[in-house]
């Protein structure tokens, strides 16, 4: 796409700077990692008919050769859950922040590029969205729909491309007085054109950085939201899900709860690393 | 030989070189140069973009952001000690006193949120160590001298509710607060209108017969050197290629560079077809050529230009000239 | 040769908002009641200094900005009040060349991309040919083609500034508005640039509107130059005119102000006092007046008006009345 044409010599400045950081190469090493154990889930890990199917056996069992991670209550492994539940932490993440980037950018657009009434509706409407707490809305789109992935995400995306307008309205705002703009009008170039292929390619950095932070935040609302019971619906191994129940277990059968908690710190920890180094890039560009 | 102030030379550059090391390499953008200046002389450093003459200027004060950039080597004598052997608290004291810097960007120097006057008293009382009261009061002689008319107007004004022309004036009245012996001025008047920029010039000139104080002044302009310089120094690509008094320079102008930079300036009389153009264009810091670094753009060019550099050589009285060409018209080896 | 576009009495003012209470609105007077012509494959040097309107002259002509008043004759018809559909069949004969080269140009679009971008716009975007078109451009300007797929930022301020150049004449415009192109521009790149704009000039019988406060650029290119002040046209003639007669306080001030070398003539020496004068508060009667050592008693009340005292060498100044 040609928005994200990046030359050749700008991809290798970009890796040079993050090569140049070691906390970026430890963020990016973190996702890449979790990405290729999404990915081969299936093959990697132990047991991966036991993700869904109980065995009241296997109940509770301690971290073993078997079972690495130990056992749930339901007597599954829970080595394998946590390994499948990755998908879905990705899914959410990259979903939930396509989604409300792309609203909020074209709304930012529209809203920073056309300014007077038009403008000012947008921001008021955004303004709106913004004061709603996530959490509430995710709770009255579950009551009204049913607990599910698919209406998290909705109701993630609904409250957070209020972020990305802001920004990107604030970017154009000051990109629509610089002096190719007005090369751009000079020439003839229409509205449409104007905002997608002159203006839009500029404001990509603080998106960008914004996204990769957001993902974090994403996996930490959709895991809080599972654990308070509104999120993912059993049996889907989604990690906020299996640290909620584990929660009446603690602190004899403290495995049920911890390595799923562990994975949820992992992976944020891994996208706000990957955020503060694009930040890095981006301010020095 | 020994003792600077008998020989009247106030700062002495020997062997001066700047490196900086960046992610494409690294790269000399002062490529090892001397460097005189007298007591109450003016002396101009010119040259264009890219040339090092404002790395020079930050390189004399030891201004330079480590990284990316370092003084490899070479020495700064000023006023008989070497200011590369002088410790942070030491060179704290040699600035803003006793050698003074103006930039280019009259705006950029001043801080937008403070009033004219606070930023005044502040910088003198700090250097003069004199209390507030005096301070103001010396802050008003000041801005008189610089020929403002009004000092108690400018003072409670912010910057941005000066003109550029009036900023560089406040600008060079701070400079001068604290009497330095040398000021350094970086392309002060680029960016004002030419009629501004005139009475600027006229007030610098008339600030050095008043307070005596030597003057290295940078720019592009060469008509703006020529008028407020008595020697000057022609920098290109990190070396200096030609130096000497300002009449002897621009009137036998040696270096192929310097004599096509003269000859590419539009002048007024009788009306031109075509500027005269110097072929190519400045190469890549990386990628410097072997020899004499203009040749591949000389017109002159001999073939010892390609492999040896050349020296600076005295082609005439305080006319020194780096090029095998010219020293060749004198007769020299 | 016919004039191939007639400025008549153009006005612009800005208005600033003097806080969210105030009913008041301070008016910038930038441009007040211009008025040139300028003829086919001619220069028009426009000069002054900042504060007098000239960047605002090239801008009201692009339709950039919206004028207040006036008229611009342009092959016939005012474009200044013709709707925007149809100016759109004119803009690509009225382009610009602007002062910063590098911020002119958009940093996330290849040279190759900013350069085609007027085919594109205007729809005359012929798959097949527009390659070998875009090579005949650039070798025009003298770029070569690995600038192509180079980002702004990694070409120098001349490349730039041809390319600049490149997107203004991709089209074959009638009329070329260069707004201090060589300002930002070393010296010896300065040459080059002007020597290339004089060579488009007659290969492409180009007319050219030439904004600049370097007068020794806009005497090296100009066929004529109107100087302005303070949003007025003060004196306009024919550069031999003028270097013969410069009637104007403010003109000859201008002339003092460039620094000269000996062998150089100099015929003013003139250092005006006092600073430029703030557009929102000109001053009354001659604008120049509280600057100039020749005024008379009229000068503070009446402003004089662009008269012509000499063939086609018009001047606004009581003094020559």
């Amino acid at each position: 796409m040609r928005i994200i044409e990046i030359g050749s010599r700008q991809l290798r400045y970009g890796l040079y700077s993050v090569r140049k950081s070691p906390m970026a190469m430890i963020g990016i090493c973190i996702i890449a990692t979790v990405v290729i154990i999404a990915i081969f889930a299936p093959y990697i890990a132990p047991h991966p008919d036991q993700v869904y199917d109980v065995n009241i056996k296997n109940r509770l069992r301690p971290p073993s050769g078997e079972h690495p991670f130990g056992t749930d209550d339901h007597g599954r492994d829970i080595l394998s859950r946590t390994i499948f539940g990755s998908r879905i932490s990705l899914q959410v993440a990259i979903i939930v922040v396509l989604l409300a980037s792309l609203i909020g950018t074209v709304l930012g657009l529209i809203s920073g590029y056309y300014g007077g009434r038009v403008g000012n509706v947008l921001m008021r409407i955004t303004d709106a969205f913004l004061s709603f707490p996530p959490l509430v809305l995710a709770l009255c789109i579950q009551a009204a729909l049913g607990p599910s992935i698919s209406n998290t995400m909705i109701a993630l995306s609904l409250v957070w491309w209020t972020w990305y307008a802001r920004i990107v309205r604030g970017q154009v705002l000051s990109i629509k007085e610089e002096l190719y703009i007005e090369s751009a009008r000079t020439m003839g170039v229409r509205n449409f054109r104007m905002m997608f292929r002159h203006i839009l390619p500029n404001c990509v950095g603080p998106i960008i950085v914004q996204a990769s932070l957001q993902m974090g935040y994403a996996v930490i609302a959709m895991a809080s939201l599972s654990f308070l019971g509104i999120g993912a619906p059993e049996p889907i191994p989604e990690w906020g899900l299996m640290v909620a129940a584990g929660r009446g277990l603690l602190p004899d059968w403290w495995w049920i709860s911890t390595f799923p908690g562990f994975a949820i710190f992992l992976l944020v920890l891994g996208f706000c690393l990957l955020g503060d180094a694009l930040t890095d890039i981006y301010e020095r560009h | 030989m020994n003792n600077p102030i008998r020989n009247n030379v106030l700062l002495k550059v020997r062997g001066l070189r700047t490196r900086f090391y960046t992610y494409e390499g690294e790269f000399d953008a002062v490529n090892g140069i001397n460097l005189d200046i007298r007591k109450n002389e003016s002396v101009g450093l010119v040259g264009e973009t890219g040339c090092g003459k404002s790395v020079t200027a930050l390189s004399i004060l030891r201004l330079i952001q480590d990284p990316p950039g370092k003084i490899v080597s070479g020495s700064i004598v000023f006023e008989g000690e070497d200011l590369m052997t002088k410790s942070l608290d030491e060179l704290r004291e040699i600035r803003g006193k006793k050698i003074a810097m103006i930039f280019q960007k009259p705006m950029s120097s001043l801080n937008p949120t403070f009033k004219i006057g606070t930023q005044m008293t502040d910088i003198i009382s700090l250097h003069q160590k004199i209390g507030k009261k005096e301070a103001w009061v010396r802050a008003g002689d000041l801005l008189r001298s610089v020929k403002i008319a009004a000092p108690e107007n400018v003072v409670n004004r912010y910057p941005h509710e000066l003109s550029g022309g009036m900023r560089q004036r406040v600008i060079i009245a701070i400079a001068l607060s604290s009497n330095p012996d040398l000021l350094i001025a970086d392309e002060p008047t680029t960016a004002l209108d030419a009629t501004i920029q005139k009475q600027i010039l006229a007030l610098i000139g008339d600030l050095r017969k008043e307070f005596c104080f030597s003057m290295l002044y940078i720019s592009h302009n060469l008509r703006t050197v020529y008028n407020i310089c008595e020697h000057i120094y022609v920098m290109y690509a990190g070396n200096i290629v030609e130096f000497g008094n300002i009449e002897s320079v621009f009137e036998h102008s040696s270096h192929p560079y310097f004599k096509a930079l003269m000859n590419s300036l539009p002048r007024f009389g009788a009306k031109e077809d075509v500027l005269a153009e110097i072929p190519g264009t400045l190469h890549s810091p990386m990628d410097p050529p072997g020899g004499c670094r203009f040749h591949p753009r000389c017109a002159l060019v001999l073939e010892r230009c390609k492999i040896e550099t050349p020296n600076l050589c005295e082609i005439g009285q305080d006319h020194w000239v780096a090029c095998f060409r010219a020293m060749e018209v004198k007769g020299y080896e | 040769m016919s004039d191939l576009i007639q400025v008549r009495n153009l006005k612009k003012h800005f208005s600033l908002d003097s806080g969210f209470f105030s009913k008041n609105t301070t008016k910038v007077i930038a441009v007040d009641g211009v008025d040139f012509s300028i003829r086919q494959g001619e220069t028009l040097g426009l000069v002054g200094e900042s504060g007098c309107g000239k960047t605002t002259i090239g801008r009201l002509l692009t339709r950039v900005i919206a004028s207040d008043s006036g008229q611009v004759i342009f092959e016939g018809q005012n474009i200044l009040s013709i709707p925007d559909s149809k100016f759109r069949d004119i803009q690509k004969d009225i382009q610009m060349v602007f002062q910063d080269p590098q911020a002119s140009l958009n940093p996330r679009m290849t040279i190759k991309a900013s350069i085609m971008e007027p085919f594109i716009v205007h729809h005359i975007y012929d798959k097949d040919s527009i390659d070998s078109e875009i090579l005949h451009l650039i070798n025009i300007v003298g770029l070569n083609p690995e600038h192509l797929n180079r980002y702004p930022k990694e070409l120098s301020g001349g490349q730039q500034q041809r390319v600049g150049i490149c997107k203004a004449i991709a089209l074959k415009p009638k009329l070329l508005i260069l707004d201090e192109p060589t300002s930002s521009l070393d010296v010896c790149i300065q040459a080059q640039i002007l020597n290339a704009l004089k060579k488009l000039q007659s290969e492409m019988n180009l007319t050219y509107l030439f904004i600049s406060h370097d007068l020794s650029v806009i005497h090296y290119m100009s066929d004529r130059i109107a100087v302005m002040y303070l949003g007025q046209i003060v004196e306009i003639a024919s550069i031999q005119q003028l270097i013969d007669d410069m009637f104007h306080p403010y003109t000859r001030a201008l002339f003092s102000a460039v620094l000269t070398f000996r062998n150089e003539a100099r015929r003013f020496d003139v250092v005006l006092k006092g600073d430029v004068p703030n557009p929102m508060k000109p001053p009354d009667g001659c604008r120049f007046h509280p600057r100039c050592d020749q005024r008379l008693k009229i000068c503070e009340t009446e402003m004089p008006t662009l008269f012509e005292v000499a063939r086609d060498h018009f001047v606004r100044c009581h003094l020559l009345a």
